[in-house]
C-alpha cells in the first residue's frame, strides 16, 4: 500500500540539526547527588555527632550541677554557723542588757532618792540661810534698839540733872524737854517691842 | 552544617549556667567586730539636770542685800554680775551706814562701795569677799511683749523664791525716776524684790525689778539700760556712806 501524501524523502517538520548542542551539558567528574544514591550513610553520621553533643551537655549538666550543689551546700553551711554565731551574740547581749537593764532601774531609784534628799537638803540650806539672814536682821534691830534705850536713859538721866537744878529753867523748858524725851523713849520702845513680838 | 548547633547548644548550656550564678546566694558577709553603739544622752546634759548643790545658777547668782540705814534696817535682792560685783537697786542701798549681802548658802558678805545713777533705779555694789562661782549672763536684747520671764529674789526679806510672769510690754516709770522706758509684767513680787534678776527661757539676765503696783504687775528696768550704764561708768556715782544730817 502506497500513500502518495507520503513523500519519497521524508522531510522532518523539526529538523534535527546536525550537530546538536546539550543545554544539560553533564561533566564526566562529577560525583553522584547523596540524596538520591548515598542518601542512608550521612543521616547515620549526624545522629552519632547529636549524640554525642547530647553527652557533652549531660557532662556538662552534671558537672555544673554537682559544683552548684557543692556551692550551695557550703553558703548553706556558712550561713548556719553564721546564724549560730550571730543567735550567741544576740543571746549574750540579751544577758547584757537585762543586767544594765536591772542595774539602771537600781541606779534610777538611787537617783530619785538622792533627788529627794537634795530637795530636803536644799529646803534645809535656804531654811538656815533664812534663819541667819533674819537673825542677822534681830540682831542688827535690836541693836539699834539698845542704842535707842540708851539715848533714852542718858536723855532722861540729863533731864533729871537738869530737874535738880530746876531753879536754872523755866517749867516750860522743863516741861517740853521732858515731852520730848518721852516721846523719843515712847518710840524706842515700840520699836523693842516690834523686834521682840515681831 | 552540624557543627554549628553543637557548638550553640553548649555554648546556650554554659551561658545559661553563668547567667544562674547570678541568682545564687551570696556567702554571708563577716559578722562585724568593731561596732561601737554610739552613746546615749548623759543624765548631765539632760533637762533639768541636776546641780552640784541642787540650786539652780539662777539661785546660786541671787543675794539678798541688807542695808544698815540710820535708825533703820532695810532689805532688797540683787544677782552676781562677777565675782566681787552686784547689781541691785538705787532705793535699796539708799542712805546706807553699811550694806552687807547674803548669799543663797547663807554666807555673808561685807560690801565695800556702792555706785548709782540717776537715770535708772540701779546701783552697782563691790565687794571684797568674792559672792560666789555663778555670774549673770546678759541678754543682747530686752524681752519681748509676750515673753515668759522668771524673778529670782528675797521677797520681804524671806526666803530665796522663784516667781514667774509674762511681759506686758514697755511703759514709762510709774515712779517718774527713771529717764527711758521700763518693762511690766504680770510676776508677782513684793517689797525685798527689788533688785531680782530677770531672767529669760535661756536663763539669761534681761531686766531688774525695782518696783510693783497695786494690781500686781512688777515693773523692770531693762538690760538695756542696765549694759548702758555698765559700758558708761562714768553714768554711775559713788553713793558716800553716812547718814543724812
Amino acid at each position: 500500500m502506497t500513500d502518495d501524501t507520503v513523500p519519497s524523502t521524508p522531510v522532518p517538520a523539526n529538523p534535527v540539526p546536525t550537530n546538536p548542542v546539550l543545554t544539560n551539558p553533564v561533566p564526566s567528574n562529577l560525583v553522584p547527588d547523596a540524596g538520591v544514591a548515598s542518601a542512608p550513610k550521612p543521616a547515620r553520621a549526624s545522629g552519632k555527632r547529636w549524640l554525642v553533643a547530647a553527652l557533652v551537655v549531660a557532662c556538662l549538666a552534671v558537672v555544673g550541677l554537682t559544683v552548684l550543689t557543692s556551692y550551695l551546700w557550703t553558703v548553706h553551711e556558712q550561713y548556719v554557723a553564721q546564724n549560730q554565731e550571730l543567735r550567741d551574740a544576740a543571746t549574750d547581749l540579751g544577758t547584757d542588757v537585762a543586767a544594765t537593764r536591772a542595774a539602771l532601774e537600781e541606779l534610777q531609784a538611787d537617783l530619785d532618792e538622792t533627788t529627794a534628799q537634795l530637795d530636803v537638803a536644799k529646803d534645809t540650806i535656804n531654811g538656815l540661810a533664812n534663819s541667819e539672814a533674819q537673825a542677822g536682821d534681830d540682831r542688827l534691830a535690836l541693836i539699834d534698839v539698845a542704842d535707842g534705850l540708851q539715848e533714852c536713859a542718858e536723855a532722861r538721866q540729863n533731864l533729871i540733872d537738869h530737874l535738880n537744878e530746876a531753879s536754872r529753867w523755866t517749867p516750860e523748858s522743863l516741861a517740853a524737854s521732858e515731852r520730848s524725851i518721852t516721846k523719843y523713849c515712847d518710840r524706842v520702845e515700840d520699836a523693842y517691842d516690834e523686834v521682840v513680838n515681831g | 552544617m552540624t557543627r554549628v548547633p553543637l557548638t550553640a547548644g553548649i555554648g546556650a548550656v554554659l551561658v545559661a549556667a553563668l547567667a544562674g550564678c547570678g541568682i545564687l546566694p551570696a556567702a554571708p558577709s563577716p559578722v562585724p567586730t568593731d561596732f561601737v553603739p554610739s552613746p546615749s544622752q548623759s543624765p548631765g546634759e539632760m533637762t533639768g539636770a541636776l546641780s552640784p548643790d541642787g540650786f539652780s545658777a539662777a539661785q546660786r547668782m541671787s543675794v539678798r542685800v541688807r542695808n544698815i540705814g540710820c535708825g533703820f534696817l532695810a532689805t532688797g535682792s540683787g544677782f552676781a554680775l562677777d565675782e566681787h560685783t552686784l547689781v541691785t537697786n538705787k532705793h535699796v542701798v539708799d542712805n546706807a551706814k553699811n550694806i552687807e549681802v547674803s548669799t543663797y548658802d547663807g554666807r555673808i558678805i561685807q560690801a565695800t562701795a556702792a555706785a548709782t545713777t540717776t537715770i535708772a533705779d540701779i546701783a552697782i555694789v563691790t565687794t571684797e569677799e568674792p559672792l560666789g562661782t555663778t555670774h549673770a549672763a546678759l541678754a543682747e536684747a530686752d524681752p519681748a511683749e509676750g515673753d515668759v520671764v522668771t524673778i529670782v529674789g528675797y521677797p520681804s526679806g524671806g526666803r530665796l523664791t522663784t516667781t514667774s510672769g509674762v511681759v506686758l510690754g514697755t511703759t514709762t516709770d510709774p515712779l517718774a525716776a527713771a529717764a527711758g522706758s521700763v518693762l511690766a509684767s504680770t510676776a508677782v513680787v513684793e517689797p525685798g524684790s527689788s533688785g531680782s534678776a530677770v531672767f529669760n527661757a535661756a536663763g539669761e539676765v534681761v531686766g531688774v525689778v525695782y518696783a510693783k503696783n497695786n494690781s500686781d504687775q512688777s515693773f523692770i528696768v531693762p538690760i538695756s539700760t542696765l549694759s548702758a550704764l555698765l559700758d558708761e561708768p562714768s553714768l554711775l556715782v559713788p553713793d558716800t556712806e553716812g547718814c543724812p544730817s
